[in-house]
């Protein structure tokens, strides 16, 4: 459910994008759409492979995230 | 100079101004013990905020060391907040995440400290109680000396030391890694001079909180037959051996399977074999091998 939630944001259109972001002192995932931050996502890699992305799209979890 | 005997205002303006100072330097350091605590930057925020109240409303001049009194009143408050979060996110829908943080934003939380900070460590440390939890993050992110996390806590040093070596089996799934053979040579010299003096504040200081004293001496005449454990047990049942166990002794070093051993001799036989096996907790292992039969290969050797 949430990668298609994070599918459907990638195919919402030109104003949102998909980026590599410093998400708690790790690269993360951002989707960006404008001047906000809609997800958020920490991944967890083991080895080379992703193990682990938790996906945060709560609002009032993302106020933080205001494009610089 | 002259005084008019009318000192209206001490220093009020100047004491703020530093009092601000100060706070300012600590800030970063504040907020991050605040967030790995709750999860969450908003409540992190509002929980420094707090602490800056009470600094500014505090007698400072009672304050002998400004970052440890901000510290302890973080991390106390914290240790509320974290529990009235913690029952309101019970009521939370769906599963519950921390919130994410820019660390490109703020490179002290990031960069320099990026300790107990991944969503991985978050969730993990959200199975720890808040004492555990603070322990942990002290220790773990910011270096604090085990017995100013005593205080911080209220308290004692070994009681803190278990804390954190609970919290850490918690939180690193992937075990403890063992100490680099340099590391493991130093803990062994360093565990010898203070066994051979029954300096316990020192051999306490070596161990990992659950260390084990082993002893194979197949039921061998004052050889231990039951494993001793804690770190304060086995201190003691060094200082009590200490009497008698080294008189007479010299010590040779000799490698064992990839780590340093000493090879204890009495009168110019070997009657011992001892070795360490340690982590960045330190020492959890002491293996005696006090089995004559199995040590006769270092007589020859030594």
């Amino acid at each position: 459910m949430r990668s298609r939630r994070l599918r459907t944001c990638h195919t919402l259109g030109s104003d949102v994008e998909l980026g590599i972001e410093a998400v708690n002192g790790h690269p993360g995932l951002t989707v960006r759409s404008g001047n906000r931050a809609p997800a958020v996502a920490d991944v967890a890699v083991t080895g080379a492979k992703i193990s682990a992305l938790w996906v945060v799209v709560n609002p009032a979890k993302l106020r933080g995230w205001p494009r610089g | 100079m002259a005084d008019s005997g009318v000192t209206a205002e001490p220093d009020g303006a100047d004491d703020l101004e530093e009092a601000t100072a100060v706070f300012m330097s600590v800030r970063p350091r504040l907020f991050g013990i605040a967030y790995r605590m709750l999860s969450s930057a908003t409540e992190a925020e509002d929980l420094v905020q707090e602490v800056w109240l009470r600094w500014q409303l505090s007698d400072r001049s009672a304050v002998t060391n400004p970052a440890a009194f901000l510290a302890t009143t973080t991390t106390r408050l914290a240790i509320n907040a974290l529990q009235s979060a913690r029952a309101r996110r019970e009521t939370y829908v769906g599963p519950w995440l921390p919130e994410p943080v820019d660390t490109s934003a703020d490179p002290y939380l990031g960069a320099e400290r990026g300790e107990a900070l991944e969503f991985a460590a978050l969730l993990l440390m959200e199975k720890l109680t808040p004492n555990e939890r603070a322990a942990y993050v002290l220790r773990e992110a910011f270096d604090y000396p085990y017995a100013q996390i005593a205080d911080i806590l209220q308290s004692t040093e070994p009681a803190v030391r278990q804390m954190v070596s609970r919290a850490r089996q918690h939180v690193a799934s992937d075990r403890r890694k063992p100490a680099s053979a340099a590391a493991q040579r130093e803990l062994l010299t360093t565990f010898i001079s203070a066994a051979r003096s029954g300096d316990m504040a020192a051999l306490e200081n070596l161990f990992a909180a659950d260390v084990t004293s082993l002893s194979d001496g197949n039921g061998a005449a004052r050889v231990a037959r039951q494993p001793v454990v804690g770190a304060l047990r086995v201190a003691r049942f060094l200082n009590a051996i200490s009497a008698w166990f080294w008189v007479g002794v010299d010590v040779r070093w000799v490698t064992t399977n990839g780590r340093t051993s000493a090879i204890l001799r009495r009168d110019g036989s070997v009657y011992g074999l001892v070795t360490v096996t340690a982590s960045a907790d330190g020492i959890d292992q002491v293996l005696w091998m006090v089995n004559q039969q199995k040590i006769t290969a270092f007589s020859t050797a030594a």
